[in-house]
């Protein structure tokens, strides 16, 4: 069976310098799939080139079998890829509210009119934005908040995979995990089908992640299943152990399935 | 045809200035100046003015024009550049305030925005080479852009200031860590920036035998062709492309008629400038960035 | 009442190509260029009424398609750049079709006498108002009715979809198109909206000179028009009101600063980007990042 999506030795470089290395993975519908690694391992690029910020130099990305790799950013987002950045990205001058107007114009804009203040207020309730800041500027709002209206106007594109590059930066881990158990509530309804995850605290996506993948220079060197704890030991123990010497390196490189 | 192509490379030499001016504080400054062909021809005008008036020999005419054309950069820059930071649409308006200013006090002056005539110290002499006339001022013009642009590639990569320069464009943040002080490196660049163009100006005005009121804007869409052609990176991509761009020109109207010189010039900086975000390579999308 | 009369066709004429640069500025640029579709909109107006004998406000209709249309050809390339490029880009459209006005030359019999466009010589003869006697009065509330039509159509416009999606482009090219809004089809129905007004406003203008010429056109106007955006404020419609307000009835029509206006409104212009800019470009545009 196909996957939902299937990224195939991705290669970026930025003037000379390699971010992404031939990167392989693959998502399946329900997967929740926690990508983490050092500072310029490539994190951040992957989302990028999924979501269509970033154009690959070579590789392919598949969303249910189509290839989207030279898909521009916009074009994906009607296939259905929502995207969430690491620097809280909102327009300074809109309400909450018109935000989401925004994006459920755009992402409806094409099909069969639906009733904007339902589909306003259901985005609102799955976010559980409190109802008062939806007449807020994005400067009045606390930045758990703001966070959630990124969430909500991702999700409303993500009916395939919603891309989230760390959502907790910032937060403390208790609101942190709001978010996170919004994202697993989102895909648990079925409202969005698979989410990616890029998070520095890992004891969050052994919480809610399917999959975790470590990311070292630009490709994924290790798996583990989050419910086998075991695999999960291993792979932060080669995350915290990066400098090793050569054959723990090799043993463990073994590990991954 | 190959007599044209030569007056050309005239003009290419005065596109490589123009360019030179907006590569380097574009590079450093991340602003567009849209009154720096207005400040050069100001100078150039203030210098023929006052040496025409004064009755002095043409070197007075250069002194003059960097003596005003300096100041009149850094005043701009200060302006439009220091006190209005936060945004380079906002700079690059002031400028626009600037420029239409400056051009109605040059209308005011007792020059009365006419043509100032400039005296050329090389009129008439050429050399030949069997049909083909060299004009020894074009051919000066050229040299001067060339070895300009030779001076300021040796100033950027090999200099302690040029260096800096290099790294204040880079990433300000990094040269204050350094110890270089990005305000000092955007004098520096300003006023090497300005120097160069009133050069330019002053070699065009040598050349035309005078100055009037169109140079200025005719610098500055100039400088800046050269800039998105050229490109942001390399001088000697800067040359190349105003070379190329002062023949092409020269080129285009000697094949379709002088009446249609301007029509030609403009209509193939406007094709190159739409073809532009076609060619260039997929990988620039808007947020294109680690 | 006599100067009202007066100063009313210009300052309507003046609004309306204001709107468009108001239009193009909410979508984040700067245009030096919209003086080329004013001209366009000129000529086309002007042919159409002295040549072909059309009444006024179909022409006026044809102008503004003209202007549209050419907004629209050029806005292909043109919206998928930004910053200084597209400002440089439009500076050389300017200029470009400065030089095309001056070639234009189309000469046609009407009623025994030849009548069109001269090339470098210009186009007499544009008195529709004259030939159907339509008196200043007449005339200034023609201009006046369309600046408000015009006026109404883009405040109507900045609360529709469109409108809405432009200032998402503007403020963040990079979420708004994660959120599934092509930038460049937005930018180009506005860059094209824009061009219908400048079109629009150059019929007008045609009707009120009766002759118009290449230099009518020049990279002046356009700047102008950019200028009297920025001094009223981007927040909303009544930006350009006020500021061509400013320059037509203070500068120009009071002849408060004489000889020195530009330098006046230079200076003006500058001085309001230091003390309030946020009043100024972009009050409802930017983005956090």
């Amino acid at each position: 069976m196909t996957p939902l999506m299937e990224v195939t030795t991705l290669r970026k470089a930025f003037a000379g310098v390699v971010a992404l290395d031939g990167l392989d993975t693959r998502i399946e519908e329900g997967e929740i799939l926690g990508l983490v690694g050092a500072n310029g391992a490539g994190k951040t690029t992957t989302l990028n080139v999924i979501g269509g910020q970033l154009t690959p130099d070579s590789g392919v990305v598949r969303l249910a079998g189509e290839s989207i790799e030279s898909l521009p950013p916009w074009r994906r987002a009607r296939l259905g890829v929502g995207r969430t950045f690491q620097d809280s990205r909102m327009w300074l001058d809109l309400t909450a509210e018109e935000h989401l107007r925004i994006a459920i114009e755009a992402s409806h804009g094409h099909q069969s009119r639906e009733s904007r203040p339902d589909a306003i207020e259901d985005m609102r309730s799955s976010v559980e934005l409190p109802k008062q800041m939806l007449t807020c500027l994005p400067s009045q709002m606390r930045l758990l908040d703001r966070r959630r209206v990124e969430l909500a106007m991702a999700a409303l594109n993500a009916s395939n995979i919603l891309l989230i590059d760390e959502i907790g930066a910032g937060l403390d881990i208790e609101e942190a995990s709001i978010l996170y158990r919004l994202i697993a509530a989102l895909i648990g309804r079925r409202r969005v089908r698979a989410a990616v995850l890029v998070e520095h605290k890992l004891e969050l996506l052994a919480a809610f992640a399917t999959v975790i993948e470590l990311m070292e220079d630009g490709k994924v060197v290790q798996q583990a299943r989050c419910d086998d704890p075991a695999q999960v030991a291993h792979l932060m123990d080669r995350m915290f152990d990066r400098h090793s010497n050569g054959p723990l390196k090799a043993k463990q490189t073994e590990l991954v399935p | 045809m190959l007599q044209t192509a030569v007056e050309g490379l005239a003009y290419g030499g005065l596109y490589a200035l123009l360019g030179l001016g907006f590569f380097l504080t574009y590079g450093v400054l991340r602003r567009i100046d849209l009154a720096y062909g207005t400040v050069v021809m100001t100078s150039v005008y203030l210098g023929a003015m006052i040496a025409g008036g004064l009755g002095l020999p043409w070197p007075a005419v250069v002194v003059l024009t960097l003596v005003a054309g300096v100041p009149l950069s850094l005043l701009v820059a200060y302006i439009a550049f220091f006190l209005i930071r936060q945004d380079a649409r906002f700079s690059m308006a002031a400028t626009l305030g600037i420029w239409m200013a400056l051009e109605e006090l040059i209308l005011q002056s007792p020059g009365r925005g006419r043509g100032q005539p400039v005296s050329n110290p090389l009129q008439d002499m050429s050399l030949w080479l069997g049909e083909l006339q060299l004009r020894i001022d074009h051919l000066l013009i050229f040299g001067l852009g060339l070895v300009i642009a030779m001076l300021l590639v040796r100033f950027l990569s090999t200099s302690r200031n040029g260096l800096a320069i290099r790294v204040s464009a880079y990433d300000a943040d990094v040269a204050a860590l350094l110890g270089i002080s990005h305000r000092r490196m955007m004098i520096l660049a300003t006023v090497i920036a300005s120097a160069v163009g009133c050069i330019a100006g002053w070699s065009f005005a040598v050349a035309q035998s005078g100055i009037d009121l169109h140079f200025g804007m005719w610098a500055t869409v100039k400088g800046l062709v050269i800039l998105v052609l050229g490109g942001t990176q390399s001088i000697p991509l800067i040359v190349t492309a105003a070379v190329g761009l002062g023949i092409a020109e020269r080129v285009g109207s000697e094949l379709i008629g002088s009446g249609y010189r301007d029509l030609v010039g403009y209509g193939v900086i406007l094709l190159l400038l739409a073809a532009e975000p076609f060619l260039r390579s997929g990988g620039l999308r808007s947020g294109d960035r680690r | 009442m006599k100067e009202i009369v007066a100063i009313t066709p210009l300052f309507s004429i003046s609004l309306v190509l204001a709107l468009s640069c108001y239009i193009v500025l909410k979508s984040g640029e700067i245009s030096f260029g919209q003086q080329a579709f004013f001209g366009a909109g000129a000529y086309s107006g002007g042919i159409l009424t002295v040549m072909f004998g059309w009444p006024l406000f179909p022409a006026l209709a044809v102008s503004a398609a003209v202007g549209a249309g050419a907004a629209a050809v050029i806005g292909f390339s043109l919206c998928r750049v930004s910053g200084f490029r597209f400002t440089l880009m439009t500076l050389v459209l300017g200029e470009f079709s400065k030089e095309v006005f001056a070639k234009i030359e189309w000469r046609r019999a009407v009623d025994g006498l030849t009548a069109g466009p001269e090339g470098p010589l210009g186009f007499t003869g544009i008195e529709y108002y004259y030939a159907h006697g339509i008196q200043h009065g007449t005339q200034a509330l023609i201009a006046a009715a369309v600046a408000l039509v015009c006026l109404i159509a883009v405040w109507l416009y900045g609360r529709t979809k469109l409108g809405r999606r432009l200032v998402a482009v503007a403020g963040d090219p990079t979420l708004a198109a994660s959120a599934a809004i092509n930038p460049v089809t937005t930018r180009l129905q506005a860059f094209a909206l824009a061009g219908a007004l400048a079109g629009l406003g150059g019929g007008l203008f045609a009707h009120q000179a009766t002759y118009i010429e290449a230099s009518n056109f020049s990279l002046m106007v356009g700047v102008h028009a950019v200028a009297y955006t920025l001094l009223g404020g981007l927040a909303s419609v009544v930006g350009p009101v006020a500021g061509t307000a400013l320059d037509i009835v203070f500068l120009e029509g009071l002849r408060v600063v004489g000889a020195y206006r530009m330098v006046a409104f230079g200076s003006l212009i500058v001085l309001m980007l230091i003390l309030r800019p946020r009043g100024l470009l972009g009050a409802r545009a930017g983005a956090t990042s």
